[in-house]
């Protein structure tokens, strides 16, 4: 079996060499003026279908495909090959080396015209940003790169594409975007992004062999307690990049289901802090304060507050001398439950936790009946949180009644899987309904199963999209940024060595440094959420930095096949692309 | 005439003014730290922050806002206003009253920076940030974004 595997991988070798190996490869052989280009033979396979370049910047010489400055708009000058069906596994590669990093470089990808800017390229944007563009969306910044010579490279899913670059001295190739979006036929090309992009290239090369790379894990959540390898859309097609499935789901208690396909934790909660009768308002309005001239009150067993003048109606200090019991622990993640209600004039009102820094913690209430509403949250002080309700207005009366105040255990939040890699994607489709009131995202770099640490994780309220490393048992929050909810949007967080960046929707929220060695090493990863809202198709993704995808040296260099061995177990198919 | 040129010269620039004012500014703040969080004591705007680095109970804080909520972070007590995170204002002579106030900040706390009116703001505001965290390179190392409607997807390094 072994000599048959290495017989193999010496045929697969040899495939580059063949003269029909590549459905498209352009080395730039033939030097050539501006305005000759157009309509050309790409050297040795394939076509330069069209070359639109008006104020004459884009010529060949020296081996060199050659972009001046002076173009006359973005995609002029640009460069578009014979259109290629869609296949699943079509793998794009080319080299760009950048004059510098100050102005807007140029795109190679895959585009569904032949004008203008691509649909679906890796960009070497201004100021020293690396950019993916996922079906003509907005460019989504990914890393960055420097003026030295890269490797591209743009792998083609069934729908949406995998998105590569190796950069100047890098000696891996890293997986740096998910694309999921677009089904379309492409033109393999290269285009300006800006009036001043100055660039080479020597090359770009599509190989007849198609390849997508296998996830570390991968859920659908049809099933429960492992993985079924089916969150992501190979895994449900089968074939080439499916994998990730059979891996256990390990948490410190049993509070993880699976339900109707999705992912969801109902952690247990511990005694209630709030003092007995002021959580069901006995009499009286206990240690809630109004702010300025509102009224606060006790309507039969429920508390009052009334708009006068403030848009904050009043609040509560979480506090021993206060309503609580015990003072809150720094660090401790609680479940906040009431009734609440409201006779909202606009857009209703919302209620807020203060952790003791910061408002992040939120549940909009617009409900005008009795309405139970969660709000977990983690105490970042033990006497400056407070509740209070926010967004008033004239008018506004809002009810609440049947507090409750309980402690989470930790443990039960966290759900991982066991890999053996470091730097990650991870991914995470959120929640299909709007509920602020609850935490929930992934868990990465995570030190143990049932007693987590130290670990990293990248989480979403439907408000805000957070960060938060945890070491030795101490949380730090690293970034917060506002989102707008989206219906089942993806939350992903990137970690590749000491940088972390995370993204909602799409967008790169933010990026930050975490550098502690009880996090950075580890090689656990999953989920993280303090209630019962739904997750779904969990992936991950190993980043490349352990060589995980040498493969795409085999795929781009005759010369240099597959330095790193063979290729991945699952991840490689030679079958024709049918072009 | 003369009248007409200047009352179009104002014109255009109250429209820059309004056009600039909707967009999102980014700026470089230190602010005492709790669990990561900056803690202003009061309840502020801002759209989202990046923690740089920690020292000495302080955070080193790119912070994204509107510019008036900035600048109302900017005069919180305990909060020290290194500067604004653009290309311009990073190329420019830290001004006299920034260099009192972050000095002063910088000799209370025992972090060894010079700051001085000779010296750009981006080059002081890289030294600090690598006595907040000895890994940063760079002020682009980190990111946080700005307003979405704003927000052009710029940089992580």
């Amino acid at each position: 079996m072994k000599k048959l595997s290495s017989l193999l991988v010496f045929i697969f070798c040899l495939i580059p060499f063949l003269s029909d190996a590549w459905i498209l490869r352009d080395e730039f052989t033939t030097n050539r003026a501006a305005g000759a280009i157009d309509d050309t033979a790409a050297e040795p396979t394939g076509t330069r279908d069209v070359a639109t370049d008006t104020n004459s910047k884009l010529t060949i010489g020296s081996g060199l495909l050659t972009f001046a400055t002076g173009g006359a708009a973005a995609g002029d000058p640009g460069l578009w090959y014979t259109q290629l069906t869609r296949v699943a596994g079509l793998t794009l590669i080319g080299e760009i080396t950048p004059d510098g990093t100050t102005n807007a470089s140029i795109g190679i990808g895959w585009d569904a015209n032949q004008a203008g800017a691509q649909t679906n390229s890796l960009n070497l944007a201004a100021d020293g940003y690396l950019q993916a563009v996922v079906n003509g969306g907005t460019a989504i910044t990914v890393g960055s790169y420097t003026a030295a010579s890269h490797k591209l490279g743009i792998s083609l899913r069934a729908t949406g594409a995998y998105y590569w670059a190796k950069l100047g001295a890098d000696t891996s190739w890293e997986l740096y975007w998910i694309g999921a979006a677009d089904s379309g036929n492409n033109y393999p090309s290269y285009s300006a992004l800006g009036t001043s992009a100055i660039a080479t290239s020597s090359f770009i090369r599509i190989p007849n062999t198609l390849w997508l790379p296998s996830p570390l894990a991968s859920d659908g959540f049809s099933v429960s307690g492992t993985t079924d390898g089916k969150g992501h859309a190979e895994g449900v097609a089968g074939g080439i990049g499916e994998g990730g499935g059979g891996l256990a789901w390990q948490s410190g208690g049993s509070t993880w289901s699976v339900s109707e396909g999705k992912m969801k934790n109902t952690p247990t909660v511990g005694a209630t802090l709030w003092d007995t009768g002021a959580d069901t308002f006995e009499s009286g309005t206990y240690g809630w304060v109004k702010y300025r001239n509102n009224t606060v009150e006790n309507d039969n067993g429920k508390l009052k507050i009334t708009y006068v003048d403030y848009s904050n109606g009043a609040y509560n200090s979480l506090v021993e001398a206060g309503d609580l019991t015990e003072p809150l622990t720094i660090g401790q993640w609680y479940m906040f439950t009431a009734d609440m209600m409201t006779t909202p004039t606009g857009q209703g009102d919302a209620f807020y936790i203060r952790d003791g820094a910061s408002i992040v913690n939120l549940a909009g209430v617009a409900s005008n009946t009795m309405t139970p509403y969660n709000i977990s949250f983690r105490a970042l002080s033990a006497n400056g949180d407070f509740a209070y309700i926010g967004e008033m207005s004239a008018g506004d009366v809002f009810y609440i009644d049947n507090i409750s105040l309980k402690p989470l255990t930790l443990s039960e939040l966290v759900n991982t899987v066991q890999t053996s890699t470091q730097d990650v994607i991870a991914t995470i489709n959120t929640p299909t309904l709007n509920v602020t009131g609850v935490w929930e995202g992934v868990a990465l770099n995570v030190d143990s199963a049932t007693n987590p640490q130290n670990m990293v994780i990248g989480i979403t309220n439907t408000y805000r999209a957070n960060l938060t490393k945890m070491v030795n048992g101490v949380w730090t929050e690293v970034i917060s940024g506002k989102i707008k909810w989206v219906s089942n949007a993806e939350l992903r967080v990137i970690k590749d060595g000491t940088t972390y960046r995370v993204y909602y929707n799409n967008a790169l929220v933010g990026t930050a440094t975490i550098s502690d060695a009880s996090i950075i090493n580890n090689t656990r990863h999953g989920l993280f959420s303090t209630a019962s809202n739904t997750l779904d198709n969990f992936t991950l993704y190993a980043r490349g930095t352990g060589g995980e995808y040498t493969v795409l040296d085999g795929l781009m260099n005759y010369e240099v096949p597959f330095p790193g061995g063979n290729p991945p177990a699952g991840g490689l198919t030679l079958i024709n692309a049918g072009n | 005439m003369r009248n007409l040129v200047i009352a179009i010269v104002c014109f255009i620039i109250a429209i820059l003014c309004v056009v600039n004012m909707s967009f999102a500014a980014k700026a470089f703040f230190i602010i005492p730290m709790q669990g990561g969080s900056p803690n202003f004591d009061e309840i502020v705007k801002y759209q989202g922050y990046v923690l740089i680095g920690e020292t000495k109970g302080y955070g080193m804080y790119q912070i994204s806002g509107e510019q008036k909520d900035l600048d109302k972070i900017a005069t919180l007590k305990n909060v020290v206003l290194l500067g604004a995170k653009t290309d311009t204002a990073l190329k420019e002579k830290m001004s006299s009253t920034t260099v009192s106030k972050v000095d002063a900040f910088m000799k209370e706390k025992s972090i060894p920076v010079t700051v001085t009116a000779a010296r750009d703001n981006g080059d002081v505001i890289l030294d600090i940030a690598k006595k907040f965290e000895p890994l940063v390179k760079s002020l682009n190392d980190h990111y946080i974004q700005g307003l979405p409607e704003d927000e052009k997807q710029g940089g992580n390094k």
